[in-house]
């Protein structure tokens, strides 16, 4: 008896650190996912452009959607990326409000060596403080001011590339400011390149004066006008942000990234406190003989689970804050988070991911304490290394249940944009995993028995091998799960995404037919209407044709959801794209009343309603269907007159060219250098595009799966410890009945490889089906579908996992095989 | 003064060839912790070929410490193991496991099968370990005779604890050993159970010529043996031969008295 005890005691020792391993790091992971997704809420912000003014007039950039009545209303409203114009008359009006007014203009400008990628006029400089480098404010026409940090000096010449074409200017001085870096040109000239848009008035009372006054005359000045009136620091609102789309960018990536690890660390922390419990059947058979009663049994086992419990979720906390850092800086730096973004502590994210991780390991000991204490005593102290019901009916409903409930989500593949495309692809991932971990215990034997084949023939190992793993099968269950886990998640999301996203982009690049396209260098934002004339005025050049991206908003389901928009010149556009059109033509995409839409959404004839990029609400006749395809699900085309309204960047995303055989190349190219452009290849340009593409879809690949998988891994470790020393008696009966150490080693690294096996293996069906439901359901959408199946990660990944299998099997039974095997088998001296 | 009994072995090697196991000044001292605990102390012992022997004594007498040195599952501090005319310390480990495989079988008081293995499975192992491959007819036969045919395609937890050791008997004897060891086989039974496994053992040394020496503690046990071998404080204490349940209970006593007397 004193053997049995000593056997389960140190038993014990290793279930407790294996659980305790187990809870702490995914506490870690949730909530170190969870601080970084807090974190993207940003911080109050000051304004630094508009520092000195008192009240900031600005044009409405919300479009808002409201539901039902009375109690029920309900409003969801979006920032679009834009804001609208201020109207002139309202400036004109706020002028003669009394205060000091600036009119600001904010036209697109940008020149080499010199920071800024708008034009101010001079007297928008003193809505913020500066200090002069050299030189001094421009007093004609011609010059420019310049904002540190460059090389150019007063008296230099700079080619500004405007929305008005490539300009010289001469630089009359250069400033430094703690507002956004700018070019400040004349109050006409700025005017004159914005277009006449004004960006905002801003305001600034006598000093003493409050500035609630003044923003109570300026609000009733602009009653019924679509502009906010902003001071304090909402007053940053109107001030470009380059980060907060990409705010946005990373709160969605980090909804999935925290999904997934939430999933990861439930399963896991369930599974092993569940497991540890199960293994100590006989311990607690023995608490029953000595009177214990079920219940006591039970309060036992909560007791111990809280008791590793709340120093491991504690010790998680705090190990996710410390990794919360590092991942935040690397989402900035992969260009998923603004740049300087970092986490920062906030007490609700690591407080919830404590209190699940408790919750979840106290439910995982509970559930299993509750089969040990309703075992009879007797049961209980038969051997207890063979399971004889495996299979419950929980596990049968829950994995029916989950496998079922895949099938309908696959369905919605169909009808899903991309930017959803990994959320659905991981949720149908998830219920395919969870349904074949429930019903591991009836896979497992006839995938063992198909592995183990060509082994068992040969020599005892295998037959050992295959024999242990079936007959102890919750114990082979619980060590193929964390594997499934790993190998199935890397597989589905990395063989759907690539999928989806290749099925998209060869059905993008499949509408060019022009062969030839002029895209903006340097990361501009595009190609001034002057630079496209000039391209089309050279020789030989028989169409030019720009097309502006954008983005729309359109009402769906009670909230309003933003589309792709694209401003085109309709009789062109045929020549250079291949559209398929269902109903309608393209060449009546004319003026500024007219929209080519997807089908689905509104039929031909019908006026859409809709908001565009500035938050303008807009009706339009509907003059072209487009048919329903994958790359055009969302997508509608606008009638190029409209853009000047309604956009601060007046320029070309690309301009799609028709060469005839005499064209002269040199000269096409010259004209597109002048204006900030290059000339190239359609093809090579799809195949740079796909390539960027795919970089950023690894990136983010790796931004979803790295911080899980690493969880996942190292439970396949941590659980295979945990197996391997219970099995210490079994391992020294094998020694007695004449198996030498290496032979016995040899059937734990073979049982290891099976289990790696048959976990790859239900991986790959997860995989298999995935992609072959994403394939069904793009097939009606795109010209073609490309199943892609990236094999070199994925069978990195296996190979990782075999590694790290075979490793955390060997040890542990090498070191227990160090003892003499009548020691090991508790034969009584 | 207390009689040392030590059976007169002699010197030659053909009078040891007769000898299935002979331990000769075999002394092993474990240092659990501390100090140091002489389990055997210079034991000078003979086994006969084809004969049943039982070595009885109380508790820390060194029993079983002794059958362990005897079958190679420990090396002796100092002294010679001789069986199967080879001298067990000159072998390596590995040389151990070959013999444990071919020409001993052992039989413990528990954890003798694998559970994971049907009876017949749990048969073949040590023939497998060695890369034969046992015909089924082989293994029914050897569980045959130890009346267990029936049940070749169950598992140690759908038998009985002395099905168990008949299994265990089984296992041990498919290697037609030159020796079978059996540590307290009986310890876990009831004494029905316990009967049919003496019995078994017994009908292996008369119809077989097998040689079978047991360890235990009862004198029940013991009286199925030809000899008993009485063993105290690690010495070889006295021999009887044609024991009865009530000789073997009076020498015991007689021992007992006698270590706590001097």
């Amino acid at each position: 008896m004193t053997g049995l005890a000593w056997q389960t005691a140190r038993a014990r020792a290793t279930g407790l650190a294996g659980s305790f391993i187990a809870l702490a790091l995914g506490v870690a992971l949730l909530a170190a996912m969870a601080l970084t997704l807090a974190s993207t809420t940003g911080a109050a912000r000051q304004p630094r452009w508009f520092a000195r003014s008192g009240v900031v007039v600005a044009g409405t950039d919300t479009v808002s959607v409201t539901t039902g009545s009375g109690d029920d209303r309900e409003t969801e409203a979006v920032t679009t990326a834009q804001a609208r114009a201020v109207p002139r008359s309202l400036a004109a009006r706020l002028t003669r409000l009394g205060a000091a007014t600036v009119v600001d203009y904010a036209g697109y400008a940008s020149a080499r060596g010199a920071p800024g990628d708008t034009v101010h006029p001079w007297a928008a400089a003193a809505m913020h403080g500066y200090s002069w480098v050299s030189g001094g404010p421009p007093t004609r026409p011609g010059q420019i001011v310049l904002t540190a940090p460059t090389r150019r000096e007063p008296g230099d010449t700079v080619v500004l590339q405007t929305a008005d074409g490539a300009h010289g200017f001469t630089v009359s001085g250069v400033m430094r400011t703690s507002a956004q870096a700018a070019f400040y040109a004349t109050d006409a000239v700025a005017a004159r390149l914005a277009g006449g848009r004004i960006d905002a008035v801003a305001l600034t009372g006598p000093p003493g004066q409050p500035v609630a006054a003044l923003a109570a005359r300026v609000r009733t000045a602009a009653r019924g006008q679509p502009v906010r009136v902003l001071t304090g620091d909402h007053r940053r609102d109107a001030e470009p942000d380059p980060g907060a789309g990409l705010f946005a960018v990373a709160a969605s990536l980090l909804g999935t990234t925290s999904g997934l690890a939430g999933f990861v660390s439930v399963f896991v922390v369930a599974s092993t406190f569940a497991y540890a419990v199960a293994a100590r059947r006989r311990e607690f058979g023995l608490l029953r003989t000595a009177g214990a009663a079920p219940r006591q049994v039970r309060r036992l086992v909560l007791g111990e689970a809280l008791a590793v419990g709340i120093p491991a979720s504690a010790a998680g906390g705090a190990l996710g804050i410390v990794i919360a850092l590092p991942f935040a800086r690397w989402l900035a730096r992969a260009g998923f988070a603004p740049a300087g973004f970092s986490a920062h502590f906030i007490l609700w994210p690591v407080a919830a991911a404590f209190g699940i991780g408790l919750a979840i390991a106290l439910t995982g000991a509970w559930l299993a304490a509750r089969r040990a204490g309703r075992a009879r005593p007797a049961e209980a102290l038969r051997e207890a290394a063979v399971d004889r019901r495996p299979m419950t009916l929980s596990r049968w409903i829950v994995g029916i249940a989950a496998l079922g409930g895949s099938v309908p989500l696959i369905g919605i593949f169909a009808t899903t944009r991309s930017a959803d495309a990994a959320g659905l692809i991981m949720v149908v991932a998830m219920l395919l995993i969870l349904g074949c971990a429930m019903l591991a215990p009836v896979l497992i034997p006839p995938l063992a028995w198909l592995l183990t084949m060509p082994l068992a023939a040969a020599g005892a190992t295998g037959m050992l091998a295959r024999h242990s793993a079936v007959a102890a099968v919750r114990r082979t269950a619980a060590t193929v799960a964390p594997i499934l886990l790993t190998v199935g998640f890397a597989g589905a999301m990395l063989a759907g995404l690539a999928t989806f996203s290749g099925t998209g982009q060869a059905a993008a690049a499949s509408r060019i037919t022009a062969p030839t396209i002029v895209t903006p260098r340097d990361g501009a934002p595009g190609l001034a209407d002057p630079t496209v004339a000039a391209i089309r005025a050279v020789p030989g050049v028989a169409a030019a044709v720009p097309v502006t991206d954008t983005t729309v908003y359109v009402r769906s389901s009670g909230e309003p959801e933003d589309w792709t928009g694209e401003y085109v010149n309709g009789p062109d556009i045929a020549r250079v794209l291949n559209l398929p059109v269902v109903a309608g033509s393209l060449a009546d995409l004319v003026g500024t009343g007219t929209v080519a839409v997807p089908a689905g959404s509104w039929r031909l004839g019908q006026i859409a309603t809709l908001w565009l990029g500035d938050s303008t609400p807009v009706r339009l006749r509907v003059v072209a269907v487009l048919a329903d395809q994958i790359d055009l699900e969302q997508a509608v085309l606008l009638p190029s007159a409209l853009r000047a309204a309604h956009t601060a960047v007046p320029l070309a995303s690309a301009v799609y060219l028709d060469l005839s055989p005499g064209a002269r190349l040199a000269a096409v190219n010259a004209a597109a250098a002048a204006g900030g452009g290059a000339v190239g290849a359609t093809s090579d340009y799809v195949t740079a595009a796909n390539a960027e593409n795919d970089r950023i879809n690894r990136l983010a690949a790796i931004a979803v799966l790295g911080l899980a998988l690493a969880y996942t891994i190292i439970a396949i470790a941590n659980t295979l410890v945990m197996a391997t020393s219970d099995r210490r008696q079994e391992l020294a009966t094998l020694r007695l009945s004449g198996a030498t150490p290496g032979q016995v080693l040899r059937m734990i690294g073979v049982e290891a490889c099976l289990v790696t096996g048959i976990g790859t293996l239900l991986a790959a069906a997860v995989t298999a089906v995935t992609v072959t439901g994403l394939r069904h359901s793009l097939l009606g959408l795109a010209p073609s579908v490309r199943v892609v199946i990236p094999w070199l990660p994925l069978a990195g990944i296996a190979l990782a996992c075999l590694a790290i299998a075979v490793l955390a099997s060997l040890i542990p039974a090498a070191l227990a095989l160090r003892r003499r095997p009548a020691e090991l088998a508790g034969v009584p001296e | 003064m207390r009689h040392s009994f030590s059976s007169v072995l002699p010197e030659s090697r053909d009078a040891r060839a007769g000898q299935a196991v002979a331990l000769r000044e075999v002394t092993k001292v474990y240092r659990p912790g501390g100090g140091a605990v002489t389990a055997l102390n210079r034991v000078t012992l003979g086994f006969e070929a084809g004969t049943f022997t039982a070595v009885m004594g109380p508790s820390g007498s060194g029993k079983s410490t002794l059958l362990q040195c005897a079958a190679g599952l420990d090396r002796p501090t100092s002294g010679e193991v001789w069986l199967a005319g080879q001298e067990l310390s000159r072998l390596s480990e590995a040389g151990l496991t070959v013999l444990r495989r071919n020409r001993i079988g052992f039989v413990f008081q528990s954890f003798n099968l694998l559970p994971a293995l049907t009876a017949e499975l749990n048969v073949a192992l040590p023939l497998r370990l060695a890369g034969r491959r046992p015909s089924r007819q082989e293994i029914r036969r050897v569980l045959g005779s130890v009346g267990l045919a029936d049940r070749a395609g169950h598992r140690p937890s759908q038998l009985s604890g002395g099905q168990q050791q008949r299994v265990a008997i089984a296992r041990a004897l498919v290697t037609r050993p030159e020796v079978v060891f059996a540590d307290e086989p009986t310890g876990m039974l009831d004494s029905a159970s316990g009967r049919e496994v003496l019995s078994l053992l017994r009908g292996l040394v008369d119809g077989h010529g097998q040689t079978v020496i047991m360890v235990t503690h009862d004198p029940v046990s013991a009286s199925h043996a030809s000899r008993v071998v009485f063993l105290a404080d690690g010495q070889v204490a006295g021999e009887l031969y044609g024991p009865t349940p009530q000789s073997v209970a009076a020498r015991m006593t007689d021992l007992g008295a006698r270590s706590t007397g001097s």
